[in-house]
């Protein structure tokens, strides 16, 4: 879909635009498989951690041992992850088949020089603030519904306001942690679709454009020329 | 080229007043194209020609140049092309549509006879009050909550637009101060090891702060297009919604199919709790139950290109297993404490 908006806005600016729909039936359809291959090498390697983590909290003798199992494991699983993330934006692109959509899309960032710059998580960080922020607020809403309407929440007993807190702080933080997730997979999408087709941003949305050009230009002067 | 160059001397109003590309052109291996800048050459305007990722023209060329009213790009990166409509990678896509169909299949055929013989069971020792039944007025608080919630979201996103670098510079000093002031509690409360860890977190991210700022501004862009491309296609959070419903399906389903699966693999002692997997069968079944739980829990995340916290999952998970266990509260249950305490 951000593809789709990158490249063709009229395409991608409605409420319900094609792009979903099409987005969705490529997903499921002609890049499904390559999809579950991604999918398939990220279990395994959740597993293989689950297990090495399970054994270890369960078996002091063998602890340092164990401790450099999971750290190597840990280390595979970020690796697999962040190839696995960029594989699939560049499999929802262009629809390559898994392994050639990563070599790819590293190429690309190789050629562009950005291989130790896609790795910053601000943008993660701050949206794990405002998922916090936006579930104490409606916790916090759901302690003054509890306030102005006591029968409500009779059934929790002493503990009203507490649990009239906690189950809206829940549903607060679920509801806006898919709505940012979806922004947090933008985001790494927006970044392929910037190092691929900087060209087709600045002619179909030329105020954004030149706010990440300018930015860019800040910050890293010497790699791409941006 | 100036590094520094002001933001308004890179707008051009004409295309032949450029001396130097503001994109430079970089090293294409494939192509074997020239490292350096190359200047723009001083075509004409061209109108505004926007290729769709969906047509099948073989993708975008990997030498364009492009002249636009504000900006000049002579790129000679190698691209992706949009590949024919094809399946790929289809065995996988196979292989993953029979685990579903094997896990669902085991579900029905063995889970839900095993937890009818829970409900049987529990039926005969549980009594409830009428207050466990008035929930009505939960419901209402969770509606109610709901509806505040999405509005906070979009209040949000607002929000996030306007003061993007604010909230980035606000999340790093939260990070600092919090480490800081679990450094000096922990002092305080006479922890000195956790003190001195967390007083090492906090120069650690005291160092990441500083080494990221001059970060923010490009961070502070990415994040604005990526919430105006979402907000310019709300239809998106459908899908997302969707897929969170799919995945507490495939949970229920998954959760069934454990119960068929361990009741018939392990043996437990009700008096003592502890359960034993009948021989390496059970350790195999296991072994392939979390990895399709997970396989299907990738799948579903990818497909929605959202990266769902694996923790909405597990409150999922814990919710459903303590309101069976306050429900049936029998054998079955002992089972599936002891699967994932085991685990």
């Amino acid at each position: 879909m951000v593809g789709t908006w990158w490249f063709a806005p009229d395409e991608a600016n409605a409420l319900w635009s094609p792009a979903i729909t099409d987005s969705f039936c490529r997903a499921t359809t002609y890049s499904f498989g390559s999809i579950c291959l991604g999918s398939l090498v990220m279990a395994i390697i959740q597993v293989l951690h689950q297990m090495v983590h399970e054994a270890r909290r369960n078996n002091g003798r063998n602890s340092l041992l164990l401790c450099i199992l999971e750290c190597i494991v840990a280390f595979l699983e970020r690796l697999a992850e962040y190839f696995n993330r960029y594989a699939n934006i560049y499999v929802g692109l262009y629809g390559y088949e898994y392994m050639t959509a990563g070599k790819k899309v590293m190429e690309l960032f190789r050629n562009r020089g950005w291989t130790n710059i896609i790795n910053d998580n601000l943008v993660f960080r701050t949206l794990a603030l405002i998922n916090f922020v936006v579930g104490a607020l409606t916790g916090a809403f759901g302690m003054a519904i509890a306030n102005l309407f006591p029968s409500w929440v009779e059934v929790f007993g002493d503990n009203q306001y507490i649990a009239s807190f906690a189950l809206a702080f829940v549903i607060g933080l679920s509801l806006s942690h898919v709505v940012l997730g979806v922004i947090a997979s933008a985001t790494d999408t927006v970044i392929v679709c910037f190092a691929e087709s900087p060209n087709d941003f600045q002619a179909n949305y030329p105020e954004l454009s030149q706010q990440m050009l300018f930015a860019w230009r800040q910050i890293y002067p010497n790699e791409c020329g941006f | 080229m100036d590094d520094k160059r002001d933001p308004v001397t890179i707008r051009m109003e004409n295309a032949d007043s450029l001396d130097t590309p503001l994109l430079q052109v970089t090293h294409d291996e494939e192509s074997g194209a020239a490292t350096n800048p190359v200047a723009a050459t001083t075509t004409p305007p061209p109108p505004t020609t926007t290729t769709t990722a969906n047509d099948d023209n073989g993708g975008r060329s990997s030498n364009a140049i492009h002249v636009h009213n504000t900006i000049t790009v002579q790129d000679q990166v190698a691209r992706g092309e949009k590949q024919p409509n094809q399946y790929r990678d289809g065995i996988f896509a196979v292989l993953f549509v029979l685990h579903l169909g094997t896990v669902c299949t085991l579900g029905f055929a063995w889970g839900i006879p095993a937890l009818r013989e829970g409900m049987h069971q529990s039926t005969t020792n549980t009594h409830y009050s009428d207050d466990t039944l008035s929930l009505t007025g939960v419901l209402g608080l969770c509606l109610v909550s709901t509806v505040a919630a999405i509005m906070l979201i979009f209040g949000a996103l607002c929000v996030m637009i306007q003061y993007a670098d604010i909230l980035i510079q606000g999340s790093l000093c939260l990070s600092i101060g919090v480490a800081l002031v679990f450094a000096i509690g922990f002092a305080v409360e006479g922890f000195v090891w956790a003190s001195v860890v967390y007083f090492l977190v906090f120069f650690l991210s005291l160092w990441y702060a500083y080494s990221v700022w001059r970060r923010i501004p490009f961070a502070k862009a990415n994040l604005v297009t990526a919430t105006t491309v979402v907000k310019s296609n709300v239809g998106i959070m459908v899908v997302a919604f969707g897929m969170v419903i799919a995945m507490m399906i495939w949970v229920t389903i998954w959760t069934l199919s454990a119960t068929g699966i361990l009741m018939r693999t392990r043996s437990c002692d009700d008096s003592t709790g502890q359960c034993e997997e009948d021989g390496p069968v059970g350790a195999i079944a296991t072994f392939f139950l979390i990895l399709s739980f997970y396989w299907t829990m990738e799948v579903i995340k990818v497909c929605t290109k959202q990266a769902i916290l694996i923790w909405v999952v597990q409150i999922y998970i814990h919710t459903f297993l303590s309101l069976t266990f306050s429900i049936y509260g029998n054998v079955i249950i002992k089972h599936y404490r002891m699967y994932l305490l085991s685990q």
